[in-house]
């Protein structure tokens, strides 16, 4: 696991294609993420923002309006009961007493109605209860607001009502100095009812803006807090609201508590005169974007990783093709030139690997039209050779004639020159490589004829063929040299006659001609050496034509070259006994395509 | 072959994105709501014999607990129910996996073993109203008792214009905080040369029974002033003077904000009332105890202000949200 992970780091390499492609696609596509993500999150965060902003004043406005129109059913109410005590001044009627019932029963947000003279001594209430003689109305505000502005209804801040025994309710007050004829005297009275504050704490405290936020009330004219949901706390000093701010503002602001941004929109209810401030809390807004940004960061992260996974994979496949041509062209590095791509992949790799392949086959043409020019070369060389005919052999056997000619030995001449020209025709032979085995037992019988006369007939020979083989086709003077070689080296130093026999003959499928002498042979060592690799000095041909085992070594390369590695010369030589030398060559039974090209 | 190795490959990341993604949101979504886990259920054990005082104090826990996003069990006891039953709820609560205890404990044992059990479970306890403290007690909201009583004495003074018999009704139970307030108020009595200060005898926790130790008293000693240590033993009181016909005569100072006495206070039968704010004991309280469970340390004990309360003032916006905190 860990070395495949270290092969690919490996393959990973800088500049490497693969590399290339894996990194500028994870960038890519990284950049791309994270620009959509910024762009999303800023659009995200800002639309956030102004929805916090946009809830926050509707939902002041929706509070503002409720407690407008409540106060305004309130003051409806009040000018029914206004109008139902107060006209004719009878308010002890019992007729008034079942109108209020009913008005009361109606609502039950009325705690109490009552009628106060200008001192603030009761006339009436409903529902008919005791007034504490501690209670001190013309102490009250209500009763001070009511006596100040005639003829307006007043509004109280909501406050304990401390009027009745065993009861201490909050209310909201709402009062109005009246003048009335009662008995026919102008009387100023104050109308008193009593709503319940519970409706408008029910209605305020309900509301929330975000999981902290709330909605307070203030009073336009002092400041003084109508409702907050911890106004207790405001009091004992545990707890700041920026009041003032909210009295000078109409709209929205934002401020500061305990490190906090807050955004307080401002609403007026007008009728009563009282202030809506509603408070929401920034940094929920900030939480909420602070998620958004880890969501984001995780969804980046995971596309990122994706990326590049995927851009991994991808250029592995992409760069798959490259790294199987890369391994072909070492194993044509280390020499292997029998190797081939496939042909599949991507367009252009499988353009690429025709093109090598191309490459590849043109290579191969040429090496072996190198081996062939090479080869031919070679045997055009031995053909040169072979076609050298020894000017000492010539010479010795002019030399010979002349000699003949001056003892007067005319048939002895008329023979040996006869012979000697069908010698060189078989040797020329119209230029052609091969021959039959006939021929060339011929030519061997001429070099012989001419040999014993030159030696005085100092060896006999016989020549033994089959019949089948003499149709058949050898290369030719191969036998030629190997005579030569019986002669100069087993024979000439012969007390006795030497004998030479040259046979052809089938065996084992093969073409087999034999020049056996029995002369003094040679010693193992020699025989070795004719065959051995060439040493230095032994190589060069000697002047004298004899004694030099090239000619021989001649023999066996021509035959290796010409029909291959399994066929040459074999030796068996014994000292004092003489010696055998065997061709081995195919049996060919008609002339080789090669040859008769050469012949044209 | 190939082409479709790679179609499978492709298939094969495509399902793990796919995979991905729907663990992305699955493991993100509950985050944007984001209140599962961090919910702390935190428990207050109101007093035994608590009435307004206890409610009032509720009422500031459940403030503090919106605020700070808690959530808030309030354990109440009947009239009859004292220490043993208090502690039997509380040790409940740290059982029942409370994450945080508010107690006002009606005595030391019933703080101290709380405490303890507490410690043992890792749940801190916050005392409220108790100035003792004991190991385990990781916060303390209470009133300072002695100073009170000094309020009470420089009041009750004013009111004899420095000169007069004081009497001084005890509680029949001992309890340190009342003996500190008894230590003020003598304290400050004790500065003025023509109060002279005489015991008046204990009352229990009914109406009726302070009442008789109030005749007793009125009937045995020639007093202008009585410091009532507790509010049951001023009800007493002042159901005697009315009796008697001297109220208003007889100046009564005492301890605590029932409704009754807010009645006999506006009727000039008490003169005046020491009072504490149970709403900023509870709502401290609670914010204490977030803060406990966020990992602040051991606070010093807060020390609230006791509020002197005559009729004039009880009706001052300030004051009425103190004595009257419930919206009825």
């Amino acid at each position: 696991m860990i070395s495949a992970i270290r092969r690919q780091m490996k393959k990973l390499q800088a500049g490497s294609i693969q590399s290339i492609i894996m990194w500028s696609f994870s960038v890519f596509i990284l950049v791309i993420v994270v620009i959509v993500a910024v762009l999303l999150y800023d659009k995200f965060s800002r639309t956030a923002e102004r929805n916090v902003f946009l809830s926050t004043q509707q939902i002041v406005d929706q509070v503002s309006f409720n407690l407008e129109d409540y106060v305004d059913g309130m003051a409806q109410l009040y000018r029914a009961i206004e109008e139902n005590m107060l006209v004719g001044g009878q308010w002890d009627d019992p007729l008034v007493t079942k109108q209020l019932d009913t008005i009361m029963r109606s609502r039950d947000d009325i705690v109490s109605i009552a009628l106060f003279d200008d001192r603030g001594e009761l006339l009436r209430n409903h529902p008919q209860a005791q007034v504490r003689e501690s209670a001190r109305v013309s102490a009250q505000s209500w009763f001070h607001s009511a006596m100040r502005v005639p003829d307006h209804l007043s509004f109280s801040l909501p406050h304990v009502q401390n009027l009745y025994d065993d009861t201490y309710k909050w209310v909201v007050s709402m009062s109005k100095g009246i003048t009335v004829e009662h008995n026919g005297v102008p009387t100023h009275v104050v109308l008193l009812v009593d709503i319940n504050f519970k409706k408008i704490d029910e209605l305020s405290s309900r509301i929330s803006l975000g999981k902290r936020g709330y909605v307070y009330i203030i009073d336009e004219g002092a400041g003084n807090i109508v409702y907050h949901p911890q106004q207790q706390l405001i009091y004992m000093g545990l707890r700041n609201e920026s009041v003032e701010k909210a009295l000078t503002s109409s709209d929205s602001y934002i401020d500061e508590a305990e490190g906090v941004k807050r955004l307080n929109t401002v609403q007026s209810v007008v009728n009563i005169g009282w202030k809506v401030v509603g408070v929401s809390y920034l940094d929920e807004i900030m939480t909420t974007r602070e998620e958004v940004n880890r969501y984001m960061v995780q969804v980046v992260a995971l596309v990122l990783a994706f990326a590049l996974v995927v851009s991994m994979l991808l250029s592995a496949m992409l760069t798959r093709p490259i790294r199987r041509m890369g391994r072909t062209m070492k194993a044509v590095e280390r020499g292997d030139f029998n190797v081939e791509l496939p042909l599949s992949g991507p367009l252009e790799v499988v353009q690429l690997s025709s093109r090598f392949n191309l490459m590849l086959d043109k290579i191969r043409q040429l090496m072996k039209q190198i081996v062939l020019e090479q080869e031919s070369k070679r045997k055009y060389e031995l053909e040169a050779l072979q076609a050298q005919i020894n000017p000492h052999f010539l010479y010795n056997t002019l030399n010979s004639v002349v000699r003949m000619v001056g003892m007067s030995k005319n048939e002895e001449v008329i023979t040996m020159i006869t012979s000697l020209s069908k010698l060189f025709r078989i040797s020329l032979s119209k230029g052609k490589t091969t021959i039959t085995v006939g021929e060339e037992l011929e030519h061997a019988r001429h070099y012989l004829t001419i040999q014993q006369m030159r030696f005085k007939r100092k060896f006999n020979f016989a020549i033994e063929a089959d019949e089948a083989v003499l149709s058949c086709y050898t290369l030719k003077l191969v036998l030629q040299p190997l005579i030569e070689n019986a002669i100069v080296h087993g024979i000439e130093y012969l007390v006795d006659e030497g004998h030479i026999r040259v046979s052809a003959r089938e065996r084992e499928g093969r073409l087999v001609l034999e020049v056996a002498d029995n002369g003094v042979g040679m010693p193992q060592r020699q025989v070795e050496r004719l065959l051995g690799a060439p040493e230095d000095g032994v190589d060069k041909p000697s002047s004298s034509g004899g004694g030099s085992g090239v000619a021989v070594r001649n023999v066996h390369d021509r035959i290796r070259l010409y029909y291959g590695e399994p066929y040459g010369l074999e030796f068996w030589s014994e000292q004092e006994e003489g010696t055998t030398v065997r061709i081995n060559i195919p049996l060919i039974k008609e002339r080789s395509e090669e040859a008769r090209e050469d012949e044209e | 072959m190939r082409n479709r190795r790679d179609a499978g490959t492709c298939s094969f990341l495509l399902a793990i994105l796919l995979l991905a993604a729907i663990g992305l949101d699955g493991c993100s979504s509950p985050r944007l709501g984001d209140d599962g886990e961090s919910l702390k259920r935190i428990v207050l054990v109101a007093p035994v014999h608590a009435e307004e005082q206890g409610d009032a104090m509720e009422h500031g826990a459940d403030a503090a607990a919106k605020e700070f996003g808690a959530e808030l069990d309030y354990i109440s006891f009947g009239p009859d129910e004292d220490a043993k039953e208090q502690l039997e709820a509380a040790l409940q609560a740290v059982e029942g996996g409370a994450s945080a205890v508010l107690i006002d404990p009606a005595n030391e044992t019933v703080l101290k073993e709380l405490a303890e059990r507490g410690l043992a479970a890792g749940v801190p306890v916050v005392a409220l109203n108790e100035e003792r403290s004991a190991a385990g007690v990781m916060a303390a909201i209470s009133i300072d008792n002695e100073e009170a009583g000094r309020q009470a004495g420089e009041a009750l003074a004013e009111l004899l214009d420095g000169s007069g018999t004081v009497a001084v009704l005890h509680s029949d139970r001992r309890d340190p905080d009342l003996e500190s307030r008894e230590a003020g108020a003598k304290a400050a009595l004790a500065e003025y040369a023509g109060i002279q200060v005489i015991d008046g005898g204990a009352c229990g926790n009914l109406r009726d029974a302070c009442w008789q130790a109030a005749k007793v008293l009125l009937d045995s000693e020639r007093v202008n002033g009585i410091l009532a240590l507790e509010s049951k033993a001023s009800l007493g009181t002042a159901d005697e003077a009315m009796r008697r016909g001297v109220q208003g005569k007889l100046k009564i100072v005492t301890f605590g904000s029932e409704l009754d006495q807010l009645e006999l206070l506006q009727d000039g039968i008490l003169h005046k009332l020491v009072v504490q704010n149970g709403f900023s004991t509870g709502y401290l309280g609670v914010k204490q105890a977030v803060e406990l469970l966020k990992g602040a340390g051991f606070e010093q004990p807060t020390v609230l202000e006791t509020k002197v309360i005559d009729a004039d003032n009880m009706f001052w916006m300030d004051n009425q949200k103190m004595l009257f905190p419930f919206v009825k």
